[in-house]
């Protein structure tokens, strides 16, 4: 669980402008080999967000590979947009997880920590008791779509900003607010329904 | 809408030492190089693919009937081959097409005057031209222990794979099993280089084959008895024998009842992972027959014997097995209640 809060941390508050990382950046784009340093900094990241997806060690270490397969393949069209390396794997990594999902068949992981079921209950600021949420959320989370299930995970569980979570789903900070919003009220409904 | 989720209470434990285990930049490099050089080739083996679908697509509107497995994987095992001449006979691993019995049903076709058609696969592996001996003679001959590793004293086995495609050219080159970029790099250029191959052939079609191949560098230049110190590498088989496995898939294999009136007959191919317990991981479903097919694809496979993991020089390692299962609609069916 530290580990978790600690990644979580990091990608809030990690500076956006990053000199070593841009370095590290340019001359990937011109020698594949270059990229060791930047693999070696974001795997584990990497790693653990496809864990909490897939819920199987083998499974997210061989999808973190993938990823960084592709991160490779895809490093020269890459552009600073002011944003930490990471939040471009993480996109790449909810692309490689939909994959997985799709050709596994296998259900999606959610972890769901007494925390992060709080978390979404303070939000709501509905008149039932928090046990009732609890019990209730997964069904609820059930119903989402699969990009809206992300953003809750990512704005609520993982505790990210805006502007990342829609960095990392192609939308802008604001869309990614409103939907934020939307998604709640959704979830609001799905319960009072499910009474 | 709608995702089955699984809810986890508690972030799966994972230590810092397990996920550096799974940490390998030189295996995704060696990757990158490979996909960028065959790129060109890629594109050659994708036009020939489109054009095999499409001629598929137009012969399943013909025919109306259910063949197109364009991506049947075999589990290929070809013994290892020593950098001192050590070649031992090819441990093929026998189809697991599900032809010992007829798949039966136990419902009535509805429009059941005409008998149903018997689909009968013929599968032929992808094999060198020139034979498997004539492929280990050029191992042999040509596979250089990399000079500047000398030093190291580095030993062992690459694993490589790649896919044969329908043309016979090799394809997607990846390195399984690493031992470090320079034999990595001598690998690949062997290959490249190498023998051609026959594609397999599926129902008279070219179709594509992965192959694993377990090349192997020692220091030495005496030539070693064969029996004795050869690298070995024994694929993931079924603890009771494949006999065992075939006699399970043939009589637990049921063919979805919702399907039968769409008719649908044919190969579905699923992939897994053998790993290292022994255990099924990874399963993926190569080719699909639609849910039905593969809802049942996935009972069999949980509810199959228990594998022992591929082992290479004693130590178990993953193995991936693709599994083609066919289903067919049979006389029997019809006959049976």
């Amino acid at each position: 669980m530290a580990e978790i809060e600690k990644m979580v941390q990091n990608t809030a508050s990690q500076p956006t402008i990053d000199r070593q990382e841009a370095e590290w950046i340019a001359q990937a784009k011109v020698d594949a080999a270059a990229f060791k340093p930047l693999y070696e900094r974001y795997f584990k990241k990497i790693f653990l967000f496809i864990l909490r997806r897939v819920g199987d060690n083998d499974v997210a270490g061989d999808l973190a590979q993938q990823v960084f397969l592709k991160a490779l393949s895809a490093i020269r069209k890459y552009e600073d947009r002011g944003f930490p390396l990471s939040v471009w794997l993480f996109r790449i990594a909810i692309n490689q997880c939909n994959e997985y999902f799709r050709k596994s068949r296998t259900a999606r992981t959610v972890v769901l920590t007494e925390e992060s079921v709080e978390k979404v209950y303070d939000e709501v600021t509905s008149d039932q008791t928090l046990q009732q949420w609890g019990e209730r959320l997964p069904a609820i989370l059930e119903k989402l779509d699969a990009d809206d299930l992300y953003i809750i995970e990512l704005r609520f569980f993982e505790v990210m900003a805006f502007k990342e979570i829609g960095a990392m789903l192609g939308i802008s900070e604001t869309y990614a607010k409103v939907r934020t919003y939307r998604i709640l009220e959704k979830m609001k409904k799905l319960f009072l329904e499910s009474r | 809408m709608k995702n089955k989720l699984r809810i986890m209470k508690a972030m799966p434990s994972v230590t810092d030492d397990q996920i550096r285990s799974y940490m390998n930049f030189d295996a995704v490099l060696q990757q990158h190089r490979v996909h960028m050089e065959h790129r060109q080739n890629w594109l050659r083996g994708l036009k020939s693919l489109m054009t095999v679908s499409i001629i598929a697509g137009a012969a399943y509107l013909l025919l109306n009937q259910e063949e197109e497995p364009e991506n049947l994987l075999q589990p290929e095992n070809i013994s290892p081959i020593g950098k001192t001449p050590v070649a031992s006979e090819p441990t093929e691993v026998p189809p697991l097409e599900n032809q010992k019995g007829s798949v039966t049903t136990n419902k009535k076709r509805k429009s059941g005057t005409t008998p149903p058609v018997q689909l009968q696969q013929t599968y032929t592996r992808a094999e060198p031209k020139a034979g498997y001996e004539y492929l280990y003679a050029y191992f042999n001959r040509e596979l250089k222990y990399p000079g500047k590793a000398v030093k190291d004293s580095v030993q062992g086995t690459v694993v490589m794979s790649f896919i044969i495609d329908e043309e016979g050219n090799p394809a997607r080159v990846t390195v399984e099993h690493s031992l470090g970029s320079l034999f990595d790099e001598e690998c690949l250029r062997i290959i490249t280089h190498m023998p051609d191959w026959n594609p397999a052939m599926l129902n008279g079609t070219p179709t594509l084959a992965r192959i694993s191949l377990p090349l192997t560098f020692r220091i030495g230049n005496k030539p070693i008895s064969k029996s004795k110190v050869g690298p070995t590498y024994t694929g993931a088989e079924p603890k009771a024998g494949y006999d065992n496995l075939y006699n399970y898939f043939s009589s637990a294999l049921k063919y979805p009842k919702d399907a039968i009136k769409d008719s649908v007959q044919g190969t579905a191919v699923i992939s897994f992972t053998i790993n290292e317990r022994g255990r099924v991981a990874k399963v993926m479903f190569e080719n699909s027959l639609g849910p039905l097919f593969d809802e049942e694809c996935l009972r069999l496979i949980s509810e199959m014997p228990e594998w022992k993991p591929a082992r290479l020089n004693g130590d178990p390692v993953p193995a991936k097995i693709s599994l083609p299962l066919t289903f067919k609609i049979t006389s029997q069916s019809a006959v049976e209640k």
